[in-house]
């Protein structure tokens, strides 16, 4: 399962930095256009916002595997050895929940709005709600995974 | 019931380790899960807290001082300050706060300012007889001084936080003079120690070395520059000047110091993106907790709870300024704007506090918080990057904290110093 999961975090990874990329030369190119081109784009907003959704939601599931994601430390390191691990294993299935949660009402979400367009945008409002099933799934993975290690120890 | 609930899961996760983000949200869907409503409301929230087009100048910033910082321009800020206030007595000790002051133009993250500077700064000071926890100190405290110069993200965060009813552009103009008396505080510090240690101070290299550093270093400066005159003067909103500069930082760092490789390139932008997603879903989360607070009417109950205490401004700054302190020692910046704004802003507000001073105020104050053990990022990298135990740098802070809270009173309690500057320009 490593193996895959490693495969899928190195996608995300890519997408999440194709679209952080991708946003910053389109507002960059919003602002060539409207100021030298003198036409501005409606649909570079909207679209640089869109892929900043995909970019955190696919960043924040490569937070839990890598575990960057703030947090309160000091009191955990007070706490026993069997109390920490006890903890941490709270916690994963915390994470693992929301990331099911993510998907699920995700999930219904853009199934209820994906008839509608974002405003100035060839794209269904349902694509908004699809970054929380795709981010959502990858959360509750790594946790999964992460509570499987700490079953095997 | 439905408080309890909430509460009680969120403090109860937090102190067991788990990221602020999840016990944001999962406090917020077990609330709404008790109270009987649907918890597809908690998702829609995260992502229309996410979705806000001010948030998208975060990313920018995030990046620029990203580039800017691998690019080499530390170095040639600190060249500049050197030759500028070096020959002051306690010279290298102002050349770090300077310095800290013209990065914070540049980034607005504390933790970027106290690796990118202390790791040259603090053998330097060293070898020039500098005490290294005195060194650290310095460096430490100094760091901060970034939040309150403008571009600083955690100003967006706050914008956004207050609801939209704050522009970006007044926060940013409002926090370059309480920057500049913070650092003049810290030079003073700096200043009165070094006189009695004996610490020494650098030759003036002379006008014409000055002049060079200065145009070395302004290639960097001008980010502030451009992010500042575009955001002022109207012609760019902050989310395009926030893009400009990362065009800007990728310019200069390439083209004119040509200290940036494609592999840095890369690795900024995957720094960039961790830190955008994980500061943007703890704002998501945040926006889903704030919407259960709001329906059980916590803003308002609180209100009246401190309603006595609008008569009494000072006592009410004092405690507002208390309970963030406390609050920011113990946890994360970007959490505490989201979570604490909504709630304290009101009742600032009701007692005639302007929501720009408060915004400066509360930056500050959580700023101090990340040089305060237990939870200091800024502290602990620099007692790091400085080789000092962590206990013998903060045995010997307490003047510099003591500095920090001089300014902090004088933010508090004299509005003009926030005010003045955004009022001149029309703000």
């Amino acid at each position: 399962m490593k193996r895959w999961l490693d495969l899928l975090e190195r996608l995300y990874r890519i997408v999440g930095l194709i679209c952080f990329v991708a946003l910053t030369v389109i507002v960059g190119w919003q602002v060539f256009a409207r100021y030298i081109l003198n036409d501005s784009p409606s649909w570079s907003e909207p679209l640089a916002m869109l892929l900043l959704l995909y970019a955190v939601l696919l960043g924040a599931a490569i937070g839990v595997r890598r575990k960057f994601h703030l947090g309160l430390s000091w009191l955990h390191q007070k706490l026993s050895s069997r109390l920490q691990r006890l903890a941490d294993l709270l916690t994963l299935v915390v994470i693992c929940g929301f990331g099911a949660g993510m998907v699920t009402y995700g999930f219904q979400m853009s199934a209820q709005t994906w008839s509608y367009l974002i405003p100035g945008l060839p794209v269904s409002m349902g694509a908004q709600y699809v970054a929380l099933v795709v981010g959502g799934a990858a959360i509750a993975l790594f946790a999964f995974e992460a509570l499987i290690d700490a079953g095997d120890r | 019931m439905e408080l309890g609930v909430l509460f009680g899961a969120f403090f109860v996760l937090l102190a067991i380790g788990t990221p602020v983000a999840f016990c944001l949200g999962f406090s917020a869907l077990a609330t709404l899960i008790v109270m009987d409503i649907s918890p597809v409301i908690a998702f829609q929230r995260m992502i229309s807290g996410i979705n806000v087009f001010a948030l998208l100048a975060l990313p920018f910033f995030i990046f620029a001082g990203e580039l800017m910082t691998r690019g080499g321009i530390a170095t040639r800020l600190l060249e500049f300050a050197e030759a500028a206030v070096g020959h002051i007595r306690g010279g290298l000790g102002i050349v770090n706060v300077s310095s800290s002051l013209a990065f914070g133009g540049i980034s607005g993250s504390a933790v970027a300012d106290v690796s990118a500077l202390g790791s040259t700064l603090i053998p330097m000071m060293e070898k020039r007889g500098f005490h290294r926890d005195f060194s650290v100190n310095v460096t430490t405290s100094s760091a901060i001084l970034g939040l309150l110069i403008p571009p600083s993200h955690n100003m967006i965060i706050y914008a956004v936080a207050a609801g939209g009813s704050v522009s970006i552009a007044s926060l940013f103009v409002a926090g370059l003079v309480p920057g500049l008396v913070a650092g003049l505080c810290l030079m003073g510090v700096v200043y009165v120690m070094s006189v009695r240690r004996a610490y020494p101070r650098e030759d003036f290299p002379g006008w014409a070395a000055l002049v060079r550093t200065f145009f070395l270093g302004l290639p960097g400066l001008m980010t502030a520059v451009i992010i500042l005159g575009g955001v002022l003067s109207g012609i760019f909103t902050a989310t395009e000047s926030a893009a400009i500069a990362v065009f800007w930082a990728i310019g200069v760092s390439m083209l004119v110091y040509r200290s940036l490789s494609w592999a840095e390139f890369r690795e900024a932008a995957r720094a960039s993106l961790e830190t955008t997603a994980m500061v943007m879903i703890v704002i998501g989360a945040a926006a889903a907790f704030g919407w259960v607070l709001a329906v059980n009417e916590v803003p308002i109950r609180l209100a009246e709870l401190v309603a006595p205490l609008v008569d009494n401004p000072i006592l009410l700054l004092l405690l507002i300024n208390l309970i963030l302190l406390l609050l920011g020692a113990i946890m994360d910046m970007a959490p505490l704007i989201m979570i604490m704004t909504p709630i304290l802003l009101p009742v600032a507000e009701q007692a005639g506090v302007d929501p720009v001073q408060f915004g400066i105020i509360m930056i500050l104050n959580l700023g101090i918080g990340l040089i305060t053990p237990p939870v200091g990022a800024v502290l602990f990298v620099g007692s790091a990057i400085g080789k000092v135990r962590l206990e013998e740098t903060i045995r010997s802070m307490w003047p510099f904290y003591l500095a920090l809270l001089i300014a902090l009173a004088c933010i508090t309690f004299v509005p003009a110093v926030s005010l003045w500057l955004p009022g001149l320009f029309g703000q």
